[in-house]
């Protein structure tokens, strides 16, 4: 901003051009606004054109009114199904990354010797891509899988537990998945928290789970919401582990899966085009749920160095 | 556990490493119920690493704290009852002052009318009241300041720990604040342990200095004995000793404690601090103050001839030197003045006197005003104050036994004037009580 300031002020004889120019650029709109052009074309062609394009298409069914496939989905029980379907996945899986993540980066937050390498090791699912994740859960959890022999050598159990090809398969994919990102996600919110807060209430009296619960978690939660939002859309769009570690045909026919079909299997585009919205109405709607509710807590800065 | 009105908490040879730096080594203290320490040091000399010991944020990794003769270090942080301010005062920015005031008292689970009452109190003591329901964040930095000073004094700690408060404030609010600090502490018979980088603030709020430098006490002593009597040419600059030179011991009295030091074009006489002998090399320092600008009119005189100082009424009882003006400040009641004497030595001064640059003058520099100190083979070892000596640094020569020939010879009566060092005991002879620095 500070920068083009000067136009405005060096060129007097153009005074009421510089005095524009200078309002403006008190206002934060200058020259330097221009390095945004890469990045608004960037988003303008490969994500708002495909976005309003898909949701023109949504609205021209290849049979009856622009709304009928909307109608198709919502009356036909076996793909409304769907939307609850992932929701049961993704809620729970984004609540249970969010909620293992705390602890673990409270314990990490500070400077320790291996930090790295233990993030490292905590990271390492991101990098592996899904369909590795997946081959990964089949050997190990499967029926012949070394979990369930260790199972059955302890006489835990005397039948193989069913982990793959249902609902607890892709929770476990989608748990492994996300978990390092909203591990990631809250070490970084915790790092911002000024960690002489809770030195301060140390000397006030507060032992550990006081400090937590009264001066670190109510700061943290905003993070804890955002973190939560973000995993859930992750869980929510839960496409391969579905089919390669689930039960595609039955319990984890999430929706993607149906907008799947809808578009390659039945190449009606329109249908695909009317649930994909759907499901971003439905993330919309919990995300906008959880900021609501982060609007109630407070936002201010936390004085740390995030 | 919890310390309520002790008698003395004592630090026994505290330190603490961090992986391979020594914050701080060897401090031995002993503080006194209702006593008003500063720690006193440039940053990084150790002096936030005492207090965060004492409050038992870090664990030490040498020596022991003792509270009336029970151990006290390995009580943790929530249980000590010490009150702490920190530099950046940490309130806790999700809630109130009411609530920030609050939360210790919360944290003792007292009935709500009795927090209620004692947190309205603690706020009206620090003049709070109309902000009382604001966040942190909405205060100015002095009112942020007044609710980490009223958040640690509603729970009436048995010790006032206070790290750099002042040092975010602007310069009229830091006065302020440091008065009201001061009168606090007496009103409420608190105990406060100061960390502060600004000698002037612990000289006018402590009733005893801990200076400290690169993790090692150098002096433990009253304002006075600070001020006056400097164990170290390191305490001494930061003691307003701005005019330090290094020059040569070139010969002792043979009575007294005056020597007579050489080199980049002056002879001056000096007072020995710590054991001296020909060949030396030392740190010489003075004052600004106490610098003495010769009467203008007095300058067709010689040096050497003492009529022109005995004509003014002063004894001439230090070095006078011609010297050359150079640069003149007006600070309001007198002028800073910095001179040239010898070699092109620069001597910083104060004077009522409208000096000139460019003009000849003439100085004397008092014997008893100008305090020679040995000069420290490796930093950190200090003449005087045994610091433990874990790390064998140096000669480890200049030790208590060798204070004798100094000023530390505790024969008071004989030295006059009261400036003169050594007057009264060094800390290095162990006979104060209290704020002994010896070695463990």
């Amino acid at each position: 901003m500070s920068v083009s300031t000067p136009v405005g002020s060096a060129v007097p004889e153009h005074e009421g051009a510089g005095g524009w120019r200078h309002r403006l650029a008190e206002r934060g709109i200058d020259r330097q606004l221009w390095l945004l052009a890469p990045a608004v074309v960037f988003v303008v062609l490969l994500f708002l054109y495909p976005f309003f394009y898909g949701l023109q298409l949504s609205f021209q069914p290849n049979e009856g009114g622009p709304f009928s496939d909307y109608d198709r989905f919502f009356s036909d029980a076996y793909q409304r199904d769907t939307i609850g379907t992932t929701l049961k996945l993704s809620l729970p899986a984004a609540l249970f990354n969010v909620l293992a993540a705390v602890p673990l980066a409270y314990r990490m937050r500070g400077r320790f010797r291996g930090k790295r390498l233990v993030t490292t090791v905590l990271v390492v699912p991101i990098t592996l891509g899904t369909v590795l994740t997946a081959e990964g859960l089949l050997n190990y959890l499967g029926p012949a899988g070394w979990f369930n022999r260790i199972l059955m050598d302890l006489h835990l159990v005397h039948e193989p537990v069913t982990l793959i090809h249902n609902y607890w398969g892709v929770f476990f994919s989608l748990v492994i998945t996300g978990f390092p990102f909203a591990f990631l996600l809250i070490l970084s919110y915790l790092s911002g928290i000024d960690p002489s807060l809770e030195r301060a209430a140390a000397t006030m009296g507060a032992g550990w789970w006081q400090r937590f619960r009264r001066i670190t978690l109510p700061l943290l939660t905003p993070g804890l919401a955002t973190t939560f939002c973000l995993t859930f859309v992750l869980a929510f769009s839960v496409f391969p582990s579905a089919i390669l570690v689930g039960n595609p045909a039955g319990s984890t026919r999430v929706i993607s899966i149906a907008a799947y079909q809808a578009a390659y299997e039945q190449y009606d585009y329109p249908y695909a085009s009317a649930i994909a919205m759907v499901m971003g109405l439905v993330e919309l709607a919990v995300i906008a749920l959880v900021l609501l509710w982060r609007t109630t807590l407070f936002k201010g800065s936390t004085g740390g160095k995030g | 556990m919890r310390a309520q009105g002790f008698q003395t908490l004592e630090l026994r040879g505290v330190g603490r490493r961090f992986g391979r730096h020594s914050a701080l080594r060897g401090l031995n203290l002993s503080i006194q119920q209702g006593e008003f320490i500063a720690l006193l040091g440039p940053s990084g000399c150790g002096k936030s690493t005492a207090l965060n010991c004492l409050a038992g944020l870090v664990p030490l990794t040498w020596g022991s704290i003792w509270m009336d003769g029970e151990r006290f270090d390995q009580v943790p942080c929530e249980k000590r009852g010490f009150g702490m301010v920190f530099q950046n005062y940490a309130l806790f920015p999700h809630l109130t002052v009411r609530g920030n005031v609050a939360f210790g008292l919360r944290m003792r689970k007292l009935p709500k009318a009795e927090i209620r009452a004692r947190t309205q109190e603690a706020i009206r003591t620090v003049r709070l009241l109309d902000q009382a329901d604001k966040l942190p964040g909405q205060l100015s930095g002095g009112q942020q300041q007044r609710v980490a000073i009223a958040r640690s004094i509603v729970l009436e700690p048995a010790v006032m720990l206070m790290d750099e408060p002042l040092s975010n404030l602007d310069a009229k609010l830091r006065l302020e604040m440091r008065t009201e600090i001061r009168q606090m502490h007496q009103a409420l018979g608190l105990t406060t342990v100061y960390v502060t980088h600004d000698q002037e603030e612990a000289l006018s709020l402590a009733d005893r200095l801990v200076v400290l430098r690169d993790g090692l006490v150098q002096q433990i002593g009253t304002p006075e004995d600070l001020h006056h009597r400097p164990a170290t040419w390191h305490v001494a600059d930061f003691m307003g000793f701005r005019n330090l030179f290094r020059l040569k011991v070139d010969r002792r009295a043979e009575h007294g404690n005056t020597v007579t030091l050489r080199g980049n074009g002056l002879e001056l006489d000096a007072t020995a601090v710590g054991s001296l002998s020909a060949g030396d090399t030392v740190v010489v320092g003075i004052r600004p103050e106490d610098v003495v600008v010769e009467p203008p009119g007095n300058l067709s005189e010689p040096v050497g001839e003492p009529g022109s100082w005995a004509r003014t009424g002063r004894a001439p009882t230090g070095t006078v030197l011609d010297a050359r003006v150079q640069v003149v400040e007006f600070t309001g009641r007198e002028f800073a003045v910095q001179v040239r004497i010898g070699d092109e030595v620069a001597l910083h001064l104060r004077t009522p006197q409208r000096l000139v640059a460019g003009d000849p003058t003439r100085v004397q520099l008092p014997v008893h005003r100008m305090l020679a100190f040995p000069e420290e083979v490796e930093s950190g070892s200090s003449p005087w104050v045994g610091a433990p000596t874990s790390h064998g640094r140096g000669t480890g020569s200049p030790k208590e036994s060798e204070v004798g020939p100094g000023p530390g010879t505790g024969s008071g009566a004989g030295t006059g004037s009261g400036a003169r060092p050594g007057s009264g005991e060094q800390p290095g002879s162990g006979a104060r009580p209290g704020s002994e620095a010896v070695s463990q």
